[in-house]
């Protein structure tokens, strides 16, 4: 009888185990993909910050690479030459060459929106002398 | 053993066996995660990293490009000038010399000419010569590129903290090639001739005659400047320099061009280096503010530069020397970024040092493949 009573309280005790387990590990790996998902999307947002800040949205369009992730400010390059432009220079005016400039564009990207939530990624890249 | 015995010593060793697996299991799981999200970090930071030092890099060649734009354009000026001044003695042709005047024989305004345009030549050289010390010593392009990465990827620029995830003592600096320096020591300043056609006019026994034109004679304006270098480009690199807090996420990058890592060859924990490379070029056949137009035999001297090689002084006078000084000295410098194989086709192979390689093969070799200077 005593034998009967321990195997019935350990009945379903494995189940519940697992389930526990399962769960745990089952978060641990969304948690991951979604991990993943935040580098990726970081990488994205760099990358796209950086082609945006050096040649705009020329060599971007509305399908893939999307140009509409991307804010462009002002850039070194001439769409019209597909060149970089010349540099600008003071004209010799009185106090030298130091012609200040400052290209910068944002770029934006996110996660899925999963059971961690969605991440939104925004870069900035910026060249500059200042 | 009974039965009995067996059975009770099979369940008493049951007892617990999942709490170790499932410690097992999480313990491996936490690691798992932990790895990835290092790894996330690391391939993030390397990414931020290469981008500030792209950025930097070419920040850089675009100040380079500005410096060496504004003292071409600063010697067109000077060129301008004398070619007005040359030009406004031409008009006047044939130029009485004044009463009297036989030896030499001279005209005084064309003379006031000359020295109105030397006087406003020598302002252009000073402006020339404040640019050039400007550009220098103040490097201005290596300030840029700090500046750049400095912004792109927070305190990049600094000697030394801690701020960046794993990174924690990262540098950021940046370097010219030395031989391209624009200290005013580094250029020579031309010499450019101006006289004009004067007839003279001499005592004769009906007072003053006037005798066929002669030249005038010579006066010399310390004019424009050129660069002792046949090669106008100009090659920048910037670097970006860390080390990682954990030696096996270790990306060093090793002198074979392999990365390291846990998965690679290299895990000793050293120090990260991204390197970029960038280029300031003059475009439309001009050579900026260097000397290898009148280095091609037909104006090879560079104090005769300013003079016109088909000089007459009995025909039309012409500016044709600084016309063609002008129209390769135009300010057409651009920066853009140079692929990692350029600078390995210079050395032959990936450098450990791309600083030494761009230096010794652009000084020594020339690099001036156009097909990889289209942008």
């Amino acid at each position: 009888m005593r034998v009967r009573r321990n195997q019935r309280s350990r009945r379903g005790q494995s189940a519940v185990e697992t389930m526990l387990l399962a769960t745990m590990i089952c978060t641990m790996l969304i948690g991951m993909l979604h991990l993943f998902q935040v580098t990726w999307a970081t990488q994205n947002a760099h990358i796209r910050a950086r082609e945006a800040v050096m040649h705009g949205t020329t060599y971007l369009d509305n399908h893939a690479p999307r140009a509409d992730y991307v804010s462009v400010g002002s850039t070194p390059w001439d769409d019209s030459e597909l060149n970089y432009k010349k540099a600008g220079y003071a004209g010799s005016r009185p106090g030298g060459v130091d012609v200040a400039y400052t290209f910068t564009a944002e770029a934006t990207d996110a996660t899925r929106n999963d059971s961690f939530g969605q991440q939104q990624i925004e870069v900035t890249a910026t060249i500059t002398n200042q | 053993m009974s039965r009995a015995v067996l059975c009770f010593l099979s369940r008493r060793g049951r007892s617990g066996q999942m709490a170790v697996v499932m410690a097992l299991v999480l313990f491996t799981l936490v690691i798992f995660m932990a790895f990835a999200t290092n790894m996330g970090i690391l391939v993030n930071d390397r990414i931020r990293m290469q981008n500030a030092v792209d950025l930097g890099a070419y920040a850089g060649a675009h100040s380079q490009a500005q410096v060496l734009n504004e003292l071409a354009f600063i010697n067109d000026k000077i060129i301008r000038e004398l070619q007005d001044c040359r030009e406004s003695l031409e008009a006047q042709y044939p130029i009485q010399a004044d009463p009297c005047a036989c030896n030499p024989p001279i005209n005084s305004i064309a003379e006031n000419w000359i020295q109105q345009c030397q006087v406003n030549v020598a302002a252009l050289v000073q402006d020339f010569q404040a640019a050039a010390a400007y550009g220098n010593t103040v490097s201005k392009a290596m300030q840029a590129a700090r500046a750049t990465m400095n912004t792109n990827l927070a305190n990049l620029a600094a000697a030394a903290n801690a701020d960046t995830h794993f990174f924690n003592t990262t540098s950021g600096s940046a370097t010219r090639n030395g031989a391209y320096n624009t200290g005013i020591a580094d250029f020579e300043q031309m010499t450019t001739t101006l006289h004009y056609l004067v007839a003279p006019s001499c005592p004769c026994a009906f007072g003053c005659c006037t005798y066929p034109p002669v030249p005038s004679p010579e006066r010399n304006i310390s004019s424009y400047f050129v660069k002792d270098e046949l090669e106008p480009t100009v090659w920048f690199m910037a670097q970006g320099a860390g080390t990682m807090d954990v030696p096996y996420l270790d990306i060093d990058y090793n002198g074979s061009g392999n990365d390291g890592g846990y998965f690679g060859g290299s895990s000793a924990g050293g120090l990260d280096q991204m390197f970029a490379t960038a280029v300031a070029k003059p475009y439309d056949g001009s050579v900026g503010p260097t000397r290898q137009y009148i280095s091609d035999g037909r104006l090879d001297n560079g104090i005769a530069a300013g003079q016109d090689p088909s000089f007459q002084f009995s025909g039309v006078w012409r500016s044709q020397g600084l016309e063609r000084m002008r129209e390769y000295m135009q300010p057409t410098y651009r920066a853009r970024l140079a692929g990692i194989n350029e600078w390995s086709d210079l050395a032959g192979s990936v450098p450990n040092n791309p600083i030494v390689a761009i230096q010794n093969n652009n000084r020594s070799g020339g690099y001036n493949d156009a097909t990889k200077m289209l942008h």
